[in-house]
C-alpha cells in the first residue's frame, strides 16, 4: 500500500477540505506578509529616517535663526575690521594708470621725500597667494612685493624703511641690498622690495 | 489469515469514528488558517496606519521646514559672509604675524661698525615662496587652488655683510667686534640667536703700510657675513 | 506557524493511524464507554457506562432510556436522515459501544475463504471474518449496511458520546462473558448458553476462545408460552408462578428444553473427541423463566451444574452511580448486549 499518496486520498472530506482551507488561508497570509506588510516596512522604516532628518533639520533651523541677530552683530564687527584693513593696509593700485607700481609709489613718495631718500625706480613683483586658512575664503589675498631702486645715506635709507614700517603697519620689508658706491662713499644705491596685501584679481573664466 | 484471538469484531467504518471534541480539527484548523490571514491583514492595517501617521508628521515637518527656510537662509547667508570674513581676516593675520620689523635695528648697524670696517653691501633677502607665473584663471577646484598657495608657515630670512677690514698680523680683531656688537640687544629681534653666523675672508690685491706708531705692516681683508634672521612667520 | 504545526500533526497522526504498526503503538485505549444496544425490542434503549479506574470498572450509570429505537429492518424502509440522539447527562461518555440486535445480522463459522455469504443477494453487507485460532475454523460476521449506516449516524461529532465501535449482540454477548469472573477464574473448557428472548446461543469455548457457536431457535419466550399453555396461565404470571415452590413445573421445562440439552451435549461431545477437552464448567446467562428448573433439568439430563452468569456480576456501581430501573438485579439480563459491547471496547487489546 502507497501510505504516503493513499493516506491523504483516504482522508475523510471534511478534513480534507478543512485542510486546504488552512493551507489556502497559510498561503494567503504569507502572500500578504510578503506582497503588503515587507513593502510597507521597509517604505516605513524609511520615512521614519526621513521624519527624523527632517526634525534634526527643523531644530537646527529654529536654533540658528535664534542665533540670527548675534550673528547679523558679528558679522557687521567682522565687515568693519576687514574694511578697515583693506582701506588702510591694502595696496591698491593708482587710479589713472590702475597700476599697483605706481600706487606704491605714490603712497611711498611723501615718505622718501620726509627723509630725502630719492627713489630713482619702482618694479613691481608677481604677487605671491597667501597661506590659506583652513576654511578657503571667496577672496583671496596676496602679497604684491613692490621694488624701490633708490639712493641715500645709510640713515636715510633706514630712516626711509623705519619710516615706512611705522606708518604702514601692513607694509613689511622682504628685500633689502644696500651697496656703497666708490664714487660717492657717502651715497649709497639701495634697492628695497617692500610688500603690500592685496586683493587677488583673478582673470575671467575662459580666459588664459 | 493471521489469527486474532479478539472477539471484538468492530462494523463501524474509519470515516464513522468522529470525535465527541467540540474542538474539532476540521474546525480548528481552518479557523487558525483564517487566523493566519486575518493576522497579517490587522498588522498590514495597523501598519498602513502607522505610516500614515508618520507621513503626515513629515508633513508637519516639512511645512515647518518651508514656513522657516526664508529666514533660516538669511541665516545661512550670514553665516557664509561672516565664515568668509574670518577667513579673509586670517589671510591678514597670518601676513600681519609675518612682519618682523628692521628698520630700527638697522638703524644701529652704522653704531657696530668701527673706522677700520667698511661695509660695502648689505643685503636682506627674504626666501619666498614662488609667486604666481603670471596673472591666471581663479581654479575651480578646492584642491588645485590649495596647489597654488604655500603651504610653509615660514620664510627663511638671510642677512648678508659683505665689507672690508683693516687689521695687523692676520688678525681679524675688527670682524670680531663688529660679530660681538652684533650679537647685541639691538640686533636680537633681527637676528636668530640660536645660529651661528657664516664668515669668509679674502684677502684684498692691495696692502698697505700701516701709519706712523702703529708697528706691523696693516692688511686690508674682505669679509662676508651671513646670518640667520627670525623667520618670516606666516602663522 | 500554530495553524502549519496542527496541521503537520494531524497528517502525521492520520499517516500513524495508516500504517499498521504504528497504529498499534498509537492505538486509543478506551477508559470510559457507554455500551447502547440497539434493536433490543424493549420500549426504550438499555444503555449500560463503565467507566475504567484503577481500582477496576465499575457502572456509571445505567438505564433504559427513553430513545425511539427505529432500527431499520428493510434497506428500502431505512429513514434517509438518520435521527441524531441526545443521551442525558450520566450517560454522556465519550464513547459509545454500540451493539445491534437484528435478524438479518449473522455470525457462523466458514471454511473457505472465497465462500459466497447468501446474505448479500439481499442487501449490501459489512462483513468480518476472523480467524481466532490456526486450528479453528474462521468465523464470519456479517451487518446489513443499510444498519450499519443508521447505527454510525446517530452520534454526531463534537459532543459525547460519539460511536467508536459497533457490533452485533452475538459477538458483544461473547465478550461480555469473556470478561466475566467466573469465566476468568477458569481457563478450561466450558460451555455456554446465552438465553435470548427467542433464540439461545450455545458456544464451546477452549481457552476462553469460542471453538464451536451454534445458534439455536428457543428462546426465554418460548419457555414462558409453552409453560403457560401448559398451565393455562397468561404468560406475564408465569415467572410469579413457577417462583413458588409448591408448585412443580419439571415436566413441563424437561420437555421443552430436551432438545436444547441435547445440543449441549453433542457440543460437550465434539470437546472431548476433537479438542480433547470435555467441559468442566456449564455456564448459562440470560433472561431465564424458572431458573431453577432449567438448573434442576440440566443436572438430570446432562448430570452437571449449570452455573447462572449475571451480566453485572464484577461490575461495581460507582459511588455516584445513577441507577435508573429500581430493581436492578431483575433487570439485569436486559443490559447483557450493552455491557458486553461496552467490555469488549474498553478491554480490546
Amino acid at each position: 500500500m502507497n501510505l504516503s499518496v493513499e493516506s491523504i486520498k483516504n482522508l475523510p472530506k471534511p478534513l480534507m477540505a478543512s485542510i486546504a482551507v488552512t493551507i489556502l488561508s497559510i498561503l494567503g497570509g504569507g502572500a500578504v506578509i510578503f506582497f503588503l506588510i515587507l513593502p510597507l516596512h521597509v517604505s516605513k522604516g524609511a520615512v521614519y529616517s526621513e521624519v527624523n532628518e527632517l526634525e534634526k533639520t527643523l531644530a537646527t533651523m529654529k536654533s540658528d535663526i535664534k542665533k540670527l541677530d548675534e550673528l547679523t552683530k558679528t558679522g557687521e564687527q567682522l565687515t568693519e575690521e576687514r574694511d578697515a584693513w583693506v582701506k588702510t593696509g591694502t595696496l591698491k593700485p593708482e587710479a589713472l594708470s590702475n597700476s599697483m607700481r605706481m600706487g606704491a609709489k605714490a603712497l611711498m613718495m611723501p615718505i622718501a621725500q620726509k627723509v630725502d631718500f630719492k627713489i630713482d625706480n619702482v618694479k613691481e613683483s608677481p604677487t605671491i597667494l597667501l597661506r590659506l586658512p583652513a576654511t578657503v575664503p571667496e577672496e583671496l589675498y596676496a602679497r604684491q612685493p613692490i621694488e624701490f631702486v633708490g639712493q641715500g645715506s645709510f640713515e636715510q635709507i633706514t630712516r626711509f624703511i623705519q619710516e615706512t614700517e611705522e606708518k604702514y603697519p601692513l607694509t613689511i620689508l622682504s628685500g633689502l641690498v644696500i651697496l656703497s658706491q666708490q664714487q660717492t662713499p657717502a651715497c649709497h644705491k639701495v634697492v628695497i622690495t617692500f610688500e603690500w596685501p592685496v586683493k587677488q584679481e583673478w582673470l575671467p573664466a575662459g580666459q588664459k | 489469515m493471521s489469527h486474532n484471538q479478539s472477539l471484538h469484531f468492530n462494523f463501524l467504518l474509519e470515516e464513522e469514528r468522529v470525535s465527541s471534541s467540540p474542538l474539532r480539527m476540521k474546525f480548528i484548523l481552518p479557523v487558525l488558517g483564517v487566523l493566519c490571514l486575518l493576522a497579517p491583514l490587522a498588522l498590514w492595517i495597523q501598519e498602513a496606519a502607522s505610516l500614515s501617521a508618520v507621513a503626515s508628521k513629515k508633513a508637519v515637518f516639512e511645512a515647518g521646514i518651508a514656513n522657516l527656510k526664508a529666514h533660516h537662509e538669511v541665516f545661512l547667508k550670514k553665516s557664509a559672509e561672516v565664515k568668509e570674513l574670518t577667513a579673509e581676516l586670517q589671510q591678514f593675520a597670518f601676513y600681519r604675524a609675518s612682519k618682523n620689523v628692521v628698520g630700527e635695528t638697522l638703524a644701529h648697524l652704522t653704531n657696530c661698525v668701527s673706522s677700520r670696517i667698511q661695509l660695502t653691501k648689505v643685503e636682506l633677502l627674504t626666501q619666498t615662496s614662488a609667486p604666481f607665473s603670471g596673472p591666471q584663471v581663479r581654479p575651480k577646484l578646492a584642491l588645485d587652488l590649495v596647489k597654488l598657495c604655500p603651504t610653509n608657515q615660514m620664510e627663511s630670512v638671510t642677512l648678508r655683510l659683505s665689507g672690508r677690514a683693516v687689521q695687523a698680523g692676520g688678525n681679524p680683531v675688527e670682524v670680531n667686534r663688529f660679530l660681538q656688537a652684533l650679537q647685541g640687544k639691538a640686533f636680537a629681534s633681527l637676528l636668530d640667536p640660536s645660529s651661528k653666523p657664516k664668515i669668509t675672508f679674502r684677502d684684498e690685491a692691495a696692502a698697505f703700510s700701516s701709519r706712523p706708531g702703529e708697528g706691523s705692516p696693516q692688511e686690508v681683508v674682505a669679509f662676508e657675513i651671513v646670518y640667520e634672521c627670525l623667520p618670516r612667520r606666516f602663522q | 506557524m500554530l495553524a502549519l504545526f496542527l496541521l503537520l500533526i494531524t497528517l502525521t497522526m492520520n499517516f500513524i493511524k495508516m500504517h499498521p504498526r504504528l497504529g498499534e503503538l498509537f492505538k486509543k485505549r478506551y477508559t470510559d464507554v457507554v455500551g447502547i444496544e440497539l434493536g433490543s425490542g424493549l420500549s426504550g434503549v438499555p444503555a449500560i457506562r463503565l467507566v475504567k479506574s484503577k481500582s477496576g470498572i465499575e457502572v456509571k450509570a445505567i438505564g433504559v432510556l427513553d430513545l425511539l429505537d427505529a432500527l431499520p429492518q428493510d434497506p428500502e424502509a431505512s429513514v434517509p436522515d438518520s435521527p441524531i440522539w441526545s443521551l442525558p447527562k450520566p450517560f454522556c461518555a465519550p464513547h459509545a459501544a454500540l451493539t445491534v440486535t437484528s435478524k438479518l445480522a449473522f455470525l457462523r463459522h466458514t471454511s473457505n475463504v472465497g465462500e459466497e455469504i447468501p446474505e448479500k443477494k439481499k442487501c449490501r453487507y459489512r462483513d468480518i471474518r476472523r480467524m481466532l485460532a490456526s486450528d479453528l475454523p474462521a468465523f464470519i460476521a456479517g451487518l446489513p449496511e443499510f444498519q450499519a449506516e443508521w447505527a454510525a449516524g446517530l452520534f454526531p461529532e463534537g459532543r459525547s458520546p460519539t460511536a467508536a465501535s459497533l457490533q452485533i449482540s452475538q459477538l458483544a454477548v461473547m465478550c461480555g462473558f469473556n470478561q466475566h469472573p467466573k469465566i476468568m477464574a477458569s481457563d478450561e473448557a466450558s460451555v455456554a448458553l446465552f438465553v435470548a428472548s427467542h433464540s439461545t446461543t450455545l458456544v464451546a469455548f477452549q481457552n476462553r476462545i469460542p471453538v464451536l457457536y451454534r445458534e439455536y431457535p428457543l428462546g426465554a419466550s418460548h419457555v414462558q408460552q409453552e409453560v403457560a399453555t401448559n398451565m393455562q396461565l397468561a404468560p406475564i404470571l408465569v415467572q410469579q408462578f413457577l417462583e413458588d415452590d409448591a408448585i412443580d413445573a419439571s415436566p413441563y421445562f424437561e420437555a421443552i428444553l430436551k432438545p436444547l440439552l441435547r445440543q449441549v451435549e453433542i457440543m460437550n461431545d465434539y470437546l472431548s473427541r476433537r479438542r480433547n477437552a470435555p467441559a468442566t464448567n456449564f455456564f448459562i446467562s440470560g433472561a431465564l423463566i424458572g431458573s431453577r428448573y432449567w438448573n434442576a433439568t440440566f443436572k438430570k439430563m446432562i448430570g452437571k451444574e449449570l452455573i447462572y452468569c449475571r451480566p453485572l456480576e464484577g461490575l461495581p456501581l460507582a459511588k455516584d452511580a445513577v441507577v435508573m430501573p429500581e430493581k436492578l438485579t431483575d433487570v439485569e439480563p436486559l443490559f447483557t448486549c450493552a455491557a458486553g459491547a461496552a467490555l469488549a471496547l474498553m478491554e480490546d487489546l
